[in-house]
């Protein structure tokens, strides 16, 4: 019997999902031994022709990181949906927008403008931009274009599972190949990790205080983090409650808080809003009877980028998007 | 409900009294029934059950332990829309308040659930519960929260700060609010 082809494409992303797949270690051998890899950039010399040489359906699973923000990447991956049986959203950018899609809190134009301008490394006097055409003497050469909105995989083309995390922790996708190989899946459209929050993993979970009350806001860096206490009972916020378990808490074992790269638990639509709602209901709550508006006001202020905590992977996800377009 | 015969020896005609009595704009009384209330409820539109026309009945008629022990007054998730298009200027707000105090006072636990299989333990509820009513427990080795029914009034703070969609509050859930915020548009 044939092989089931499978492929792996990449979108914007940083690259560490790529990583990940090679993090299976010997794993890897036995999925290679398993399955044929028809197309995959980043280690494989596949071109674009040879996957529209395929017939519709003809690979069994595409995993698909990053999000979408370019033209290409939205050609390549309704590309890719049609030749494939299943796609799987692999990582927090394919998932929910992750890193790339902070970019939604801005627009082409300002991105331009800091990125080929304003950065205090770059050199660009004339103001130079990258063009989606530009003529040269023997002909002219096209970009794809750099949408004003990055949009997830699941914006763009139907997607049949999501692998979260950032990026998927080996056990989660061993996991996930294994059920795809022998066709034990779970419902279309299901996360493939399991469905409570972190805490429930929590390493400090026991050590937890009764009551939590969160009375000033600090940033990692401004504290000496105790490596056994809760991070909200130390001030910093920690988004464990408001996100999916199955990560291996590998941040909370190097004594970071939670950032949320696996998105949220099953049956919340917005994670960054349940992220801050959490955060308001234990803030300052012991002694907020004897709090002037001035003390609440800075303790609020505390908080630095209320928009990138809560939203650092899950901005054109949640229902806020992007920014609003003037 | 439907088909349940209204047995008078049942009622008690001093309800809608004792409802007025709790708060002066409360008069019921003055509701013929037109059902402008219902039209506009964005909950009825999710939950049909939900009717506020038919609440205001079961008051006036007298029928407390039906209105009381029922899950339909805590569907309200307070718009007032009801309020604002009653030609009666039934005083909807209040009487819905004075109804769920009745309730719980009188051993009729407001609807909010914790799902067991959802909660993290992360204690967010518990710290947040101005009535204490949520107490961590600790069941097979992890900590889980569990609602005290008794000391619940159901205000509702602990389903809006539970960040894993495992507490259910009178029947707050997303499309219902999706519905109330789409209403006053329509």
């Amino acid at each position: 019997m044939a092989k089931p082809k499978v492929a792996f494409y990449w979108c914007a992303s940083c690259g560490g999902c790529e990583e990940a797949v090679v993090d299976l270690n010997e794993d890897l051998l036995k999925v290679a031994d398993a399955v044929e890899i028809v197309f995959w950039p980043v280690a494989l010399d596949f071109k674009r022709k040879d996957v529209e040489a395929l017939r519709d359906g003809e690979i069994a699973v595409s995993f698909i990181n990053g999000a979408v923000r370019l033209e290409e990447q939205e050609e390549m991956v309704k590309l890719l949906r049609e030749k494939s049986s299943l796609v799987v959203a692999f990582g927090s950018c394919a998932h929910m927008g992750g890193i790339p899609g902070l970019g939604n809190f801005w627009t082409r134009d300002t991105i331009f403008q800091r990125v080929y301008n304003e950065v205090p490394s770059v050199e660009n006097p004339e103001g130079t931009v990258p063009q989606e055409r530009t003529g040269i003497g023997i002909g002219e050469l096209t970009l794809p274009e750099f949408y004003d909105t990055v949009k997830t995989l699941d914006q763009t083309i139907p997607v049949d599972y999501y692998l979260p995390g950032c990026p998927p922790p080996p056990d989660l996708i061993m996991n996930a190949v294994n059920a795809i190989l022998t066709g034990k899946l779970p419902e279309k459209g299901a996360v493939l990790a399991p469905e409570k929050a972190l805490c429930d993993t929590c390493p400090r979970a026991e050590r937890k205080p009764e009551k939590l009350s969160i009375k000033e806001i600090k940033r990692p860096y401004e504290v000496k983090l105790d490596p056994e206490k809760c991070f909200l009972e130390q001030g910093v916020i920690c988004l464990g409650p408001a996100t999916r378990s199955g990560c291996g808490e590998t941040c909370i074992r190097a004594n970071m808080p939670c950032r949320g790269c696996m998105g949220p638990v099953k049956g919340v639509i917005d994670q960054g809003a349940k992220g801050l709602s959490m955060i308001a209901s234990v803030l300052g709550l012991e002694g907020e009877d004897e709090m002037t508006e001035e003390d609440i006001k800075k303790l609020i202020n505390g908080l630095v980028d209320p928009a990138g905590t809560f939203y650092r992977f899950s901005l054109p996800a949640s229902l806020l998007t992007r920014r609003r377009m003037e | 409900m439907r088909g349940q015969p209204v047995r008078l020896s049942e009622l008690d005609p001093n309800f809608k009294l004792e409802v007025i009595a709790r708060e002066a704009n409360c008069d019921i009384t003055a509701c013929f029934c037109c059902g402008t209330c219902t039209a506009g409820c964005p909950i009825h539109e999710v939950y049909p059950q939900h009717d506020p026309r038919k609440i205001v009945r079961m008051v006036n008629l007298g029928m407390r332990e039906r209105a009381l022990s029922g899950p339909y007054i805590w569907y309200c998730s307070d718009c007032w829309i009801c309020e604002q298009r009653c030609p009666q200027e039934v005083k909807f707000s209040s009487v819905w308040n004075v109804l769920k105090d009745m309730a719980t006072k009188e051993g009729y636990p407001p609807p909010v659930s914790i799902n067991e299989d959802m909660c993290s333990g992360c204690g967010i509820c518990a710290a947040s519960c101005p009535y204490s009513a949520i107490e961590l427990r600790i069941q097979n080795g992890k900590r889980l929260a569990h609602l005290v029914t008794t000391l619940c009034r159901g205000c509702g703070v602990c389903g809006a700060a539970c960040p894993s969609a495992a507490i259910s509050v009178n029947f707050f859930e997303d499309e219902q609010l999706f519905y109330q915020i789409e209403a006053p548009a329509a």
